[in-house]
């Protein structure tokens, strides 16, 4: 359901070619890491199966459809970002919900979706804190949550797996094997 | 204010052992510099508050000394001011003129912002200099042709000249503070949100106004200190006295001719002055709190 297929992706910033005929399959469920030294192109890369950078040539196609012009809410795609970006003024709570509030979830599914998402990675009794009260790690989780909850059909990353905790990474994986259908997980690991 | 003053303060106290001599010094010239200007900038409220209370005969007489009152307090001129003259009809046209004043302007120069710092668009850039560069312009100079547009529009001596042309002052410049304020706000949270499936109407409402909400209430005090201080415009535009604004209505009822009614004055400035000092008071916190910290890991 969500196979995703790069075809000679480039990407060229007036003179500079960041990134050069890319062919990829992804298959669904499967787990890929884009490993390479700084400045390769692996955000990049990302940044175009997302949607947001636009694509010099090639296609993008996930689930079978070419998604080059669709804008990156109507791709069902979570992404963790490399600074985290989390909404500073939102509870850890409203964090991983914001996606589901303004698809107009209802309140119930939200809360047992983030209550779900916050056990997996351990996180129950921060649900109410905001990103200044929490340590780098817990911020790094953080991020990780809010895709756990959302209905993506695949999942980017251009951070850091949170591996360095050892019961966040083995419930990472544990998420993995029972992550719901259809969803995609790449990385992006930084050497 | 008061947060950092008390938690200095209990600094004072611990620096014993822990603190560098050279440290303490540096506290302790900071507090006498500080005190020095606080008496500096406190001297002229002082002193209307200490004339607003004293009888006419002894603000007239020259043997009395100025800086306390010594001939009994008298609430004279507070009650002369609030029921002999028009105070509270000027003190309701400035509300209403503030009250709509801050309303526009925030519409606007939120929105202008957010498009100007966000939605890349050729000649922005531009745009948002010359935005700046039109706040340059000194109203003393600007107020005699818009005194030709007030007229044409028909609005000479009403306060609605004053809500359309206030706006002109104070737009400009909460723009550029905005822009200055989106344009922190990392890149990566507009990402996400677009990511989370949020269109431009959502990302200004519930992300960009909720993290720039200390930017927005610099713009809105800067907004309404405009509107409540202004005094070229109102004199200006407006002739009589049920359309006034308190601080040309003041100064025109109780200044008659060469007789200044000192005490009168005095209170009616002290009361004028009262809602910018509370606003102030209540924002400070929200003003200085900087809510975006924490927002990213760099």
């Amino acid at each position: 359901m969500a196979q995703v297929t790069l075809k000679k992706i480039v990407k060229r910033y007036d003179d500079t070619e960041a990134v050069r005929g890319i062919d990829l399959d992804i298959t669904d469920r499967e787990f890929v890491v884009l490993v390479g030294p700084s400045g390769c192109g692996k955000s990049t890369t990302l940044r175009m199966i997302a949607g947001l950078e636009d694509i010099t040539d090639g296609t993008i196609e996930i689930g079978g459809q070419v998604v080059n012009d669709v804008p990156p809410k109507n791709r069902d795609i979570a992404m963790v970002f490399q600074n985290y970006a989390l909404y500073p003024h939102m509870t850890v709570a409203q964090n991983m919900s914001f996606a589901l509030r303004l698809r107009k979830f209802p309140k119930d599914e939200i809360q047992r979706r983030v209550e779900e998402a916050a056990h997996i990675l351990g996180m129950q009794d921060l649900l109410d804190r905001r990103p200044k009260q929490l340590s780098g790690g817990q911020r790094q989780r953080w991020r990780w949550a809010a895709p756990l909850c959302a209905t993506c059909r695949c999942f980017c990353s251009t951070n850091r797996f949170p591996i360095s905790t050892p019961c966040c990474g083995a419930n990472a994986h544990r998420d993995q094997e029972s992550s719901p259908a259809g969803q995609n997980h790449y990385g992006l690991c930084h050497p | 204010m008061s947060t950092t003053a008390t938690a200095s303060a209990s600094g004072i106290l611990k620096i014993r052992g822990s603190m560098s001599k050279n440290r303490r010094w540096a506290l302790i010239l900071s507090y006498v510099c500080l005190i020095i200007f606080a008496i500096f900038f406190l001297f002229p409220p002082y002193y209307m508050l200490i004339t607003s209370f004293k009888t006419n005969e002894e603000i007239s007489s020259l043997a009395s000394n100025p800086w306390v009152i010594s001939e009994g307090m008298t609430l004279f001129h507070y009650k002369n001011l609030l029921t002999e003259t028009a105070f509270l009809t000027y003190f309701k046209n400035t509300v209403i003129v503030t009250v709509l004043v801050v309303a526009i302007t925030m519409v606007i120069s939120v929105l202008a912002a957010y498009s100007l710092s966000r939605l890349r668009f050729w000649g922005s850039t531009v745009l948002a200099t010359g935005v700046f560069l039109t706040y340059l312009m000194p109203d003393t100079l600007l107020f005699i042709p818009l005194f030709n547009i007030v007229g044409a529009l028909g609005l000479l001596d009403t306060i609605w000249s004053l809500v359309l042309v206030y706006p002109t002052l104070s737009v400009p410049f909460c723009t550029w503070i905005m822009i200055g304020y989106f344009a922190s706000i990392p890149k990566e949270l507009d990402e996400a949100a677009l990511i989370d499936g949020a269109n431009h109407l959502q990302m200004l409402t519930k992300i960009f106004i909720p993290v720039a909400l200390p930017g927005i209430i610099a713009a809105m005090i800067f907004a309404f200190t405009v509107s409540w201080a202004a005094f070229v415009y109102p004199m200006a535009y407006l002739y009589s006295t049920d359309q006034m604004v308190l601080t040309v209505g003041t100064v025109t009822t109780l200044i008659r001719g060469d007789v200044y009614h000192w005490g009168g004055l005095m209170a009616g400035a002290l009361l004028a002055a009262a809602p910018p000092v509370i606003v102030y008071a209540f924002l400070m916190d929200y003003y200085i709190a900087g809510l975006t910290s924490g927002a990213t890991k760099g």
